[in-house]
């Protein structure tokens, strides 16, 4: 039962991982420890949610993904390559690696269709016609193709995170970071957030998810990993997580998520 | 009573175009410089930003008409020469200091946009440089609209006090029209209502700017 | 906003063109030296003249002030009276031409001293301090005169300077910078003395209008003038011309290290002495006819 529980798809079909986080450890210069030796792999067309208390590490060790922290031990691959090398340029990597904020971070001097098109248009030199296409395409996809025109700040809380969603798969990236993308919206606004992500996921997007959202992380995830302190608790499958969780850190967890919100995600 | 306009008009024209080509020069210099230092000093790193917080603290801390005086007297002595133009060497103080403290305001301009705005920048693949020019500066220029206006209206009212090294620009040649005329009230008094109206303008012309992109700044 | 940054660029070359030309400017000038007109001392005798005649031009620095040195209203490069004349003598005598530069009463005596021009032209009076720092070429006298209002019953009361050295109370105002001070505390200790800052006028008018003041020293000289601009003024003593109150010589400013210089230009004045003087004379004429026509 456990067994097929933990039956991995992805890893059985013995593709290379994506993304590979070989034993990272990250300081701030401050001194303060938030990485403490963190291994977890992340296959082509997974989508693997990160999942713990606040102050875990999810964010930190997702911004080491693409680099917008610098990993101080262990490795890091990346399609095969070990991007903690010094010679690696990381800005080629950030190109193919998409990231989506908590505070979505668009930004406010652009109009929207520009905010999604100039990922293509200044990383990836791309005719400023064919970005310009591109992200009224993508717009629609979100569901705002008739926003285009205005400016970010016009937009409430949940459009502006779609668009920051679309922003990023401007980039035609081969992975999505999203770094807890429904903490900063108000409740009536997660669902149309989610749903433009379940669609990604269902279109096989290879996404890495930190959030607080279990059922979320119940339904659409193929791999949790659970973190504390920085440093992994444990991983497996969305069903064997949640309904038989094998570490008392993991329970506690769950068991403070359901005094806050009465709710569980089940099957 | 007004006479004294048209007779000595051939001393104000000629002080009212210094007057404008000071002040446009020196907005030139001084925004231009003014955002050198401030950039620098920003993404420089720290020695770049101690060694270059010098002068401009020097300059922020010394009073303008100093500035000019010693300028003048001894900026000759650094080009080999004997003599500068008092208009050179008015535009050198002037730029100078006007420059410091525009340089701080772009600096705390660009210390406006919040980090996590740069973040955003190198997730899209990003050099840092393109970060800086297509990300944060255009955010911190809007914001630094309001206070780089305030800061020229500072500076167009200060150049009079290029007067004392004998630059001709209008309030000099006021006061020797008045040293002619007799005429100090009628003078003085349409001398305040021109820099009334030429602030007016400049900082009402920086203010109509700033309402239609302030928009763009807020994030 | 492409607009805008293209005519920001236009805007720095224009800038940096003009900071070139007029840094030029300043340097400007060339001539022959080779040829001396006579009476000139010898190359290597006076670094000034030297230098004038290596240039061309004989930098004068211009400050405008009645009756020595009066502008023409229509341009700025243009004056009169007896201390441009007097210039024009020297530039006659070393066969250059006179290069006006303008300076200020913060500049005209430290740019004698430090060669920015080789003479200020706009008048100085004699004072002890400046004999310090530079050395004078004479050529007229100012003495002082108080004024006051008519309308003003105390004013109206002292008609002599015996007058008023024999009132109290009197409230007199002069301009910081003026050289008024010391003198007005010593003839007239019974008077409360106050500097003031300048408007730029010869006088603080200012002070007497707004009756801060019951009097105001000014040169002797400015009494036509002042009487033509405000009906309302009278003087102490009431006839300016004759007054003998702080008799001060009025020169030309030339550097200390170059009396080759100074005494060639002192010679110049002698010669010139009477015409300069009647030049001076013509002009309060001039003025005091203007003002009863």
């Amino acid at each position: 039962m456990t067994d097929s529980l933990d039956t991995r798809k992805m890893a059985m079909s013995g593709a290379e991982p994506l993304v590979l986080l070989d034993g990272i450890s990250h300081a701030y210069p401050n001194g303060k420890v938030s990485l403490t030796e963190l291994s977890f792999a992340v296959h082509p067309g997974e989508v693997v949610c990160l999942l713990g208390p606040s102050g875990s590490g999810k964010s930190t060790a997702i911004r080491c993904v693409n680099m917008l922290e610098p990993v101080t031990a262990g490795r890091l691959v990346f399609e095969g390559i070990d991007v903690t090398a010094k010679d690696v340029n990381q800005v080629e990597v950030r190109k193919r690696v998409g990231m989506v904020f908590q505070n979505f971070e668009l930004f406010p001097h652009m109009s929207v269709l520009k905010n999604v098109a100039i990922g293509p248009i200044v990383s990836l030199k791309r005719p400023k016609a064919e970005a310009y296409d591109l992200a009224r395409e993508l717009l629609a996809k979100v569901g705002l193709s008739d926003k285009g025109d205005v400016l970010p700040s016009q937009l409430s809380g949940g459009q502006q995170q779609r668009v920051a969603i679309a922003r990023a798969l401007a980039m035609q990236p081969d992975v999505m970071l999203f770094d807890e993308p429904t903490s900063a919206l108000d409740p009536e606004m997660v669902g149309e957030v989610l749903a433009v992500m379940r669609k990604l996921a269902e279109e096989g997007m290879t996404m890495v998810v930190v959030t607080h959202e279990m059922r979320f992380a119940r339904n659409v995830a193929d791999w949790v990993v659970v973190m504390e302190d920085g440093r992994l608790v444990e991983e497996g499958t969305p069903e064997r997580i949640f309904e038989q969780p094998r570490m008392e850190r993991t329970r506690a967890f769950f068991g403070k998520l359901e005094e806050q919100d009465g709710v569980l995600p089940t099957g | 009573m007004f006479d004294v306009f048209f007779d000595y008009r051939g001393l104000f024209i000629e002080g009212l175009l210094v007057t404008l080509q000071l002040n446009a020069i020196v907005v030139v210099l001084s925004v231009a410089g003014g955002a050198l230092i401030g950039v620098a000093r920003h993404y420089g790193g720290k020695i770049v930003r101690v060694v270059l917080g010098i002068p401009v603290d020097i300059l922020r801390s010394i009073p303008l008409l100093v500035v000019l005086i010693w300028v003048f007297f001894a900026s000759p002595m650094v080009f080999g020469t004997r003599y500068i133009d008092p208009f050179v060497a008015a535009v050198i103080g002037l730029s100078l200091t006007q420059g410091a403290y525009i340089s701080e305001i772009v600096r705390g301009g660009l210390a406006s946009v919040r980090s996590t705005q740069t973040r955003a920048g190198l997730a899209l693949g990003m050099t840092r440089t393109q970060v800086v020019t297509r990300v944060v500066a255009p955010q911190a220029l809007i914001r630094m609209l309001p206070p780089i206006g305030s800061q020229v209206a500072i500076g167009i009212k200060d150049s009079t006090l290029a007067s004392v090294i004998a630059v001709p620009e209008l309030f000099r040649q006021s006061q020797i029209v008045i040293g002619d005329s007799m005429q100090p009230f009628v003078v003085l008094t349409t001398l305040m209502v021109f820099y009334f109206v030429l602030v007016m303008i400049v900082v009402r012309l920086i203010d109509m700017l700033y309402t239609r992109v302030a928009a763009r700044g807020a994030s | 906003m492409r607009a805008f940054h293209n005519a920001s660029k236009a805007a720095l070359v224009v800038a940096a063109a003009a900071l070139v030309l007029t840094g030029c400017a300043t340097d400007a000038g060339g001539g022959d030296s080779s040829e001396r007109p006579d009476g000139v001392p010898a190359a290597g005798e006076s670094r000034h003249i030297d230098e004038i005649l290596e240039r061309g031009t004989i930098r004068v620095g211009v400050l405008a002030e009645f009756p020595w040195l009066v502008l023409d209203k229509e341009g700025t490069d243009n004056y009169r009276g007896p201390s441009w004349t007097l210039a024009n003598h020297y530039a006659d005598a070393l066969g250059v031409e006179l290069e006006v530069v303008p300076v200020s009463n913060d500049t005209k005596v430290p740019l004698v001293q430090q060669g920015g021009v080789d003479i200020t032209i706009g008048p100085l009076n004699e004072t002890d301090e400046r004999r310090k720092v530079i050395d004078f070429v004479t050529y007229s006298q100012s003495s002082a005169c108080l004024y006051g209002l008519k309308t003003n019953p105390r004013v109206a009361a002292v008609e002599t300077v015996a007058d008023l050295e024999a009132a109290s109370e009197m409230n007199i105002a002069y301009y910081v910078g003026q050289p008024f001070g010391p003198w007005l505390a010593e003839d007239f200790p019974n008077a409360e003395i106050r500097s003031v800052q300048g408007s730029g006028s010869d006088a603080p008018i200012e002070e007497l209008l707004s009756g801060r003041a019951d009097l105001v020293p000014a040169d002797a000289a400015k009494a036509p003038k002042l009487a033509g601009e405000y009906g309302d003024i009278v003087s102490v003593p009431r006839n300016c011309a004759e007054s003998n109150l702080m008799p001060t010589p009025v020169g030309h400013g030339v550097s200390k290290d170059d009396p080759v210089f100074r005494d060639f230009l002192t010679a110049i004045a002698e010669e010139h002495a009477d015409e300069v003087r009647q030049v001076e004379l013509d002009l309060v004429a001039e003025f005091m006819s203007a003002l009863d026509s």
